[in-house]
């Protein structure tokens, strides 16, 4: 009898959180820019065979596009985006609740947890397909206004098989994240980590590629050439002819694997989730309890702060400078891990591109470990928090992030060329700025910085067209800066928060 | 039904004592806490619920200990707390029903539910329009809507008058004392007078200790 109630709990809160979390999600303002991005992004990515750009180069010459082949760099452009988009930018879950206080009403719930984590990973992929579905109309349709054409059947096939995996993933990413990131920081960077781990396995061992690149690889292969081979995009040194329509041919024996994928990612996610959620449930009143203890505490301020007080609120240059370094660097072990693992990658020789992009998540890795909560552990930092509002020690705070950033960069930045390092380092410097300014990254430090990652990490491994090309790294055309401009005001509008605009 | 304390001691998280109980038992009615700001009512309201360690002593509804048996506790009390928010993106309709729902209610009797609640809470108007849109008032009142729906024996409101103008206070009032012929109402409040006025037991703490029957 028991067990029975148990069960019928269990369903009632499953579809009630599964239908509720749909509806918040749907609902959400940002909803409509994530689909926009998505499917502007798509588009873009597949250019007309007039432009004077294209994504799959050989030697400079635009290839032979057509409908099919169109259809499955959208699909590899979707996979990567989905990863990114819909693993990081899913900020429903616990985060939310804790942000809106909607925690507490949570916590005096007679109510099952695993109904709870298994709704919203249910809503969470529901949502994702629903965009993924929109998106493949959307994609079609600009085929189809392009090419004159519809792609084939055996394009659609394909096209799903690549897509699927990447937003499973996403979307399993997203639920542990979720579920990672207002516990221990440590737990909150190994969630952080994960995903920079996936990102980077993607492009580099073929058993994790989720977003079709061991296929293309094959095709490279077999067909005699010798391709550079970014995430999805691919340049040729070499002039030999190439049968871009064979892109189109689906690969049985990818199919199944894929398939398999799918189901062993979606079954680790659950069961991940399941076993974790009641857990960290259970643990986080009592973690909750003590950081509130340690707020108390630090409610007394340290001698740097009285003195800073006793000041008129003046911080010192020194007193900001350990503030901010403390802040930032000494509270990312991790982070100054990953630092030292992407300067040692450069120094040995891996590629620009690859040393660039894992720096370029550094912020992300920091801003990850900066939640308002941790904040208030540290006395200093608390008292200290107004003066790191005004502009002296923002650039502080700016340099803090940017030199070592620019440290381990060093390898990448000088393997391009004068007029490109240069341009590149002065969009590191506008984003960093702009993750600082928008401010928003203290409330959302995920939504904000993975916004900025994705346009980074677009730039930097791939030969972008003009519209996307943030860092000037491929393009230096006026028309590109006006578009980057107009996509940075945008985004900035649409993280800062409502107090600051 | 009655809600016992037994040697319960409340405590700030910074070891700071804030009050204690030695023995009290509250039965059926409107039980209204009140003390100064700082006093500790919030804290003890928590600690009912678990969000705050109880330093020693236990609570219990009908010997339903609320630590022990916490889940079978939780399924017969329920807590409004300070400051009630809610999905901004879902309707007051849509989150009674949800929450409802949480509950193990099934979905006809959940809408037909919340549908009668948000009525008696005066936003039948405002049923269908999203929470974000409501006044600090509008979220008061669905919070007592969410509390009072459950029809847990145990109903703890902490503040629920806070931003409701007076009209809707004594209509929210009037509520709360039809309902509280069966269940057990513990509201903190600032109102004293119109809690007397409709027959509440007071109940003070004072100088870290439980007085029955006195309003801070």
């Amino acid at each position: 009898m028991m067990m029975r109630a148990a069960v019928t709990q269990i369903q009632s809160s499953l579809i009630a959180t599964t239908g509720a979390e749909l509806a918040v999600r749907a609902r959400q303002r940002l909803s409509l820019l994530r689909l926009l991005t998505l499917i502007v992004l798509c588009a873009a990515m597949v250019p007309p065979p007039e432009a004077g750009y294209a994504i799959l180069h050989i030697s400079g010459r635009a290839p032979l596009m057509s409908a099919d082949t169109a259809l499955q760099a959208a699909a590899v452009v979707l996979g990567i985006i989905a990863l990114i988009v819909f693993g990081l930018l899913l900020d429903v879950g616990r985060i939310r609740d804790q942000r809106q206080q909607l925690h507490v009403l949570f916590a005096v719930q007679p109510t099952s947890i695993r109904g709870l984590v298994l709704g919203r990973l249910f809503a969470n992929l529901a949502y994702a397909c629903g965009v993924v579905v929109i998106a493949t109309v959307a994609i079609t349709t600009t085929l189809l206004a392009r090419f004159g054409t519809f792609p084939g059947f055996e394009a659609f096939i394909l096209f799903v098989c690549i897509v699927s995996p990447a937003v499973v993933t996403a979307v399993v990413i997203g639920l542990l994240v979720d579920l990672l990131l207002p516990e221990q920081p440590w737990l909150r960077v190994v969630g952080v980590f994960m995903v920079v781990l996936t990102l980077a396995m993607l492009a580099l061992f073929s058993p994790l590629d989720m977003i079709g690149i061991t296929v293309l690889k094959q095709l490279i292969g077999n067909s005699d050439i010798a391709p550079q081979l970014a995430i999805g995009f691919i340049k040729s040194d070499t002039n030999t002819g190439f049968s871009w329509l064979e892109f189109a041919v689906p690969f049985q024996q990818v199919i199944v694997p894929r398939l398999a994928l799918l189901a062993a990612v979606l079954s680790i996610g659950i069961l991940g989730g399941l076993l974790l959620a009641p857990m960290l449930v259970k643990k986080s009143n009592q973690r909750n309890k003590r950081q509130l203890a340690l707020t108390q505490e630090s409610l007394k301020p340290s001698s740097e702060s009285a003195e800073m007080i006793a000041g008129g609120g003046h911080a010192s240059l020194r007193t900001v400078f350990i503030i901010a370094f403390a802040r930032f660097v000494l509270r990312s072990k991790f982070a100054m891990l990953l630092l030292a693992t992407a300067f040692l990658i450069g120094l040995l020789g891996g590629s620009p591109g690859f040393s660039l992009t894992l720096i370029l998540f550094v912020p992300f890795i920091v801003f990850a470990n900066t939640q308002p909560d941790e904040l208030r552990v540290a006395a200093s930092i608390e008292q200290c928090e107004p003066a790191l509002s005004r502009p002296g020690p923002q650039f502080m705070v700016l340099s803090v992030i940017f030199l070592p950033m620019l440290l381990a960069a060093a390898p990448a930045l000088l393997g391009f060329e004068l007029q490109q390092a240069m341009t590149a380092l002065c969009g590191v410097i506008a984003i960093s700025a702009w993750l600082i300014w928008t401010h928003r990254v203290h409330d959302f430090p995920v939504l904000g910085v993975s916004v900025a990652g994705i346009i980074l990490y677009a730039n930097a491994f791939n030969e972008v067209p003009p519209a996307m090309d943030v860092l000037g790294l491929w393009h230096s055309h006026p028309f590109a800066l006006a578009i980057s401009a107009c996509m940075a005001v945008a985004t900035t509008l649409a993280l800062l928060p409502k107090k600051l605009r | 039904m009655h809600l016992k304390f037994t040697g319960a001691v409340f405590e700030a998280l910074c070891g700071r004592r804030l009050c204690t109980i030695e023995e009290a038992t509250l039965g059926t009615g409107i039980t209204a806490l009140t003390g100064h700001n700082g006093a500790g009512k919030s804290t003890v309201l928590r600690a009912i619920f678990g969000l705050h360690p109880l330093a020693a002593g236990t609570i219990s509804l009908d010997a339903i200990d609320s630590r022990k048996h916490r889940q079978h506790f939780l399924a017969h009390a329920v807590f409004q707390p300070q400051n009630f928010s809610t999905y901004p993106d879902l309707t007051g309709l849509e989150f009674l029903h949800y929450f409802l729902r949480l509950r193990g209610v099934r979905r006809k009797e959940a809408m037909n539910h919340a549908a009668l609640w948000i009525d008696r809470v005066g936003l039948a108007e405002a049923a269908n329009r999203r929470t974000s849109d409501y006044s600090q008032g509008m979220l008061q009142r669905l919070g007592l809507a969410y509390a009072l729906q459950s029809g847990a024996k145990l109903c703890v409101l902490d503040e629920p008058f806070a931003g409701v103008d007076p009209k809707a206070r004594a209509q929210l009032s009037d509520l709360l004392a039809e309902v509280a012929k069966d269940r057990i109402i513990l509201i903190c409040t600032h109102h004293v007078e119109e809690m007397k006025e409709r027959g509440a037991t007071m109940v003070a703490i004072n100088h870290g200790a439980w007085q029955a029957g006195v309003a801070a």
